[in-house]
């Protein structure tokens, strides 16, 4: 994936710069708004995701993000920042950002929700699948019912959307704000073990005794549903 | 007691004070008018009468005077004393004469003429001054002012009368002064009273928009200042000048808060990933990685409650219904209660997916009241024993909407008591010995009175019956369906 990080920060840029790097991805680092705009805007860039700071000298984040959508750039951007009020956020978003990450933020955040964000504007096909599967397991979204290895999982509403959200993003890393914010539509950290505690629950119902285990803890970031080699 | 007191309200108030005592004034100006004028009036009338009476006797003595001088025989018989007297008669008809010898009338000039009056004052010497007496003219009583001279020449008395109603109606001074005084007082008066409405007018502004800023925290506002001048308009201006400087301190500290956040985050976030990394090739910091998290953690709680506390995060306040987010409160912490072997019961007595009958709306903050309810399920499970029973239920109070949780408490598993707990429980960073064996930073309660504050709630906090209760009280509003009805 190539990506485009506007940061003011140097420590912080090297920091994000290297662990996209790592991660597998290419990143442009471009030191302020103005400098952003025009890497965005050249004619042979093909970025996939924006990255772009909130506070910055000369062009500020949200000017930049403002003059790139008034072009009719449609390239999905992560806003991240320090100003953590609602109003901020709300802002943020309306100025056209596609996801607002508040700082101090752990790497394994940004990059899961990098990923995800460059892949749900990721140009897909028309064809809408209604039963999403990994390995054994199958979820139908129609009839909201699960089977592994045709066996019958009885989920609650909750946890129905909780397996959806792990299937859609199989292979990806999904940190807890990222699935309190996806399925239950809060913008808050409860900052306790309730995610782990709904995650527990589903675990037990889908990675039975005996069954290969599909649902993973990411030390230090959140789950994983995969098919470990 | 209550006289005495409304004395003292009217005296402190600068305004009512004159008012009320320019309008004691005016009053007595007006009851003089009406009851003394006449009086008055009166006097000045006989005063004057009695002026005019001593010109005209003057002038009658210089007359018969001169007279006598031409034709000392007159003395002998009275007809050229009253031809004289006919003559003055025929010019100047206001007066009338009488003459009179030893009581008796022996001829009248005048009105009276033909008239004999009921009571000739007897004339003695020097003139007596006024006297007045009555008689009739055309079936109507006349009083007449008199004034009688002796005429020793003639061995006679010579009355002079005058009717003092001639000069009434265009020589009533006092009665027109005290008319004209109590008309300027009148008009005082209402002046002062339309006076005194502008200013309390103005002064209700001031207390209007300084109530306003006191209740939104809303700084932009100002008192209206127009068509004012004077004291009471540089007393606005002033205002309004100390509004916008307070105004733009606190716009300023909310930038430096903003940009000590900023300041702050950035390297917080450089230190924690580069940590995190570190941690991943070495497990041994996995205990510091873990600490750093929670020190954001505490920042980032800290710098919102401030935020709540001095309303520079605004909630967004709206008309809604509480019960969703209850019930996903609920459903968010009902697994954690599982986990921990405890059970949480709604205390209003209908299932969960129904919502009770006629329960009111609120004014709140959707993400502020959800993350309240939260860290409220989050406290009770945390500080109840196994097999506790947590319950939440939704009261109302005082035109508030109350949600309460409570959770078994017991006092000898803390050494704080019920008193102490409701005085510092909402402060920052107090933990009750019975929390300290459980991780928490001590924050929660304080953000829920912030948040709650912020949404023009009230938070409070019950201990007793072995309860620990937190009710989150919100203002309640008309439900759309009430309003449809």
């Amino acid at each position: 994936m190539k990506i485009l990080l506007v940061e003011d920060n140097q420590e912080q840029a090297l920091f994000i710069c290297k662990g996209m790097q790592e991660s597998g991805h290419c990143v442009d680092w471009a030191k302020d708004g103005r400098e952003g705009f025009q890497l965005a805007t050249q004619a042979q860039s093909d970025y996939q995701l924006i990255i772009c700071d909130r506070l910055m000298p000369e062009m500020d984040g949200l000017d930049m993000l403002k003059a790139l959508r008034a072009i009719n750039l449609t390239t999905p951007v992560l806003i991240l920042s320090a100003l953590d009020s609602v109003d901020e956020r709300v802002k943020g978003l309306r100025s056209g950002g596609d996801d607002y990450l508040v700082k101090p933020f752990a790497f394994s955040e940004l990059l899961a929700r990098a990923e995800i964000l460059a892949t749900r504007f990721a140009p897909a096909s028309t064809q809408v699948d209604n039963t999403l599967t990994l390995a054994d397991l199958e979820l139908d979204r129609m009839s909201r019912k699960a089977n592994r290895g045709g066996n019958y999982i009885e989920l609650n509403t909750r946890e129905f959307h909780i397996l959806e959200y792990f299937l859609q993003n199989s292979g990806r890393v999904i940190t807890r704000t990222m699935l309190l914010e996806q399925v239950w539509g809060h913008n808050f950290d409860p900052q306790t073990n309730v995610i782990d505690v709904h995650i527990s629950r589903l675990r037990k119902k889908i990675d039975l005794p005996g069954c290969v285990p599909l649902l993973h803890t990411v030390r230090g970031a959140g789950y994983k549903m995969e098919v470990l080699e | 007691m209550k006289r005495l007191r409304w004395f003292r309200t009217v005296w402190r108030d600068p305004f009512s004070g004159l008012l009320w005592i320019y309008g004691a004034v005016a009053m007595v100006f007006l009851v003089l008018a009406f009851l003394l004028a006449d009086w008055l009036g009166a006097w000045y009338i006989e005063d004057s009468a009695q002026l005019a009476l001593e010109t005209k006797m003057e002038r009658l003595e210089i007359q018969i005077q001169k007279q006598l001088e031409a034709l000392p025989d007159m003395k002998e018989t009275h007809k050229e004393l009253e031809k004289l007297l006919r003559k003055e008669f025929e010019s100047d008809k206001a007066y009338e004469f009488f003459l009179s010898k030893e009581g008796e009338l022996i001829s009248s000039m005048g009105i009276g003429v033909g008239i004999v009056p009921p009571d000739v004052p007897l004339l003695i010497g020097e003139a007596e001054g006024l006297e007045a007496f009555t008689f009739l003219h055309d079936g109507k009583e006349v009083t007449l002012s008199t004034l009688t001279a002796p005429l020793d020449d003639f061995g006679a008395e010579l009355t002079v009368a005058l009717d003092p109603s001639i000069l009434s109606p265009n020589h009533n001074w006092p009665a027109i002064f005290f008319t004209i005084m109590a008309i300027v007082l009148t008009a005082g008066l209402a002046l002062s009273w339309w006076l005194q409405q502008r200013i309390k007018a103005r002064l209700l502004d001031i207390n209007r928009t300084t109530a306003a800023i006191v209740a939104s925290g809303d700084l932009s506002q100002r008192v209206i200042d127009s068509e004012l001048s004077g004291p009471l308009a540089v007393t606005v201006d002033n205002i309004n000048h100390m509004l916008g400087d307070v105004e733009t301190a606190m716009l300023s500290t909310r930038q430096q808060a903003n940009n000590i956040a900023h300041d702050l985050r950035t390297p917080l976030t450089a230190a924690y990933n580069q940590l995190q990394a570190a941690a991943q090739q070495h497990p041994e910091l996995e205990h510091s990685e873990k600490l750093l998290a929670n020190l954001q953690n505490t920042f980032g709680l800290l710098l919102q409650i401030n935020r709540l506390e001095n309303r520079s995060e605004l909630s967004n306040l709206s008309e809604m219904d509480p019960f969703p987010c209850c019930v996903d409160a609920i459903e968010l912490y009902e697994p954690v209660f599982q986990a921990n072997r405890q059970s949480l019961k709604w205390r209003v007595n209908e299932p969960m997916e129904a919502r009770p009958e006629g329960l009111a709306w609120v004014k709140a903050d959707r993400a502020l009241l959800m993350q309240s309810l939260c860290n409220l399920l989050d406290n009770a499970s945390k500080y109840s024993p196994e097999g506790a029973t947590i319950h939440l239920g939704i009261t109302k109070s005082n035109g508030h909407l109350c949600i309460e949780c409570s959770n078994p408490w017991e006092q000898g598993s803390s050494s704080a008591d019920p008193d102490y707990l409701q005085e510092h429980v909402f402060e920052r960073f107090f933990r009750a010995d019975q929390s300290r064996k459980e991780d928490g930073n001590g924050l929660g309660l304080s953000f829920v009175k912030a948040a709650v504050n912020a949404m023009d709630g009230e938070v409070k906090l019950t201990v007793k019956d072995g309860f620990f209760m937190v009710s989150v009280c919100l203002s309640i509003v008309p439900s759309p369906s009430s309003r449809d009805a």
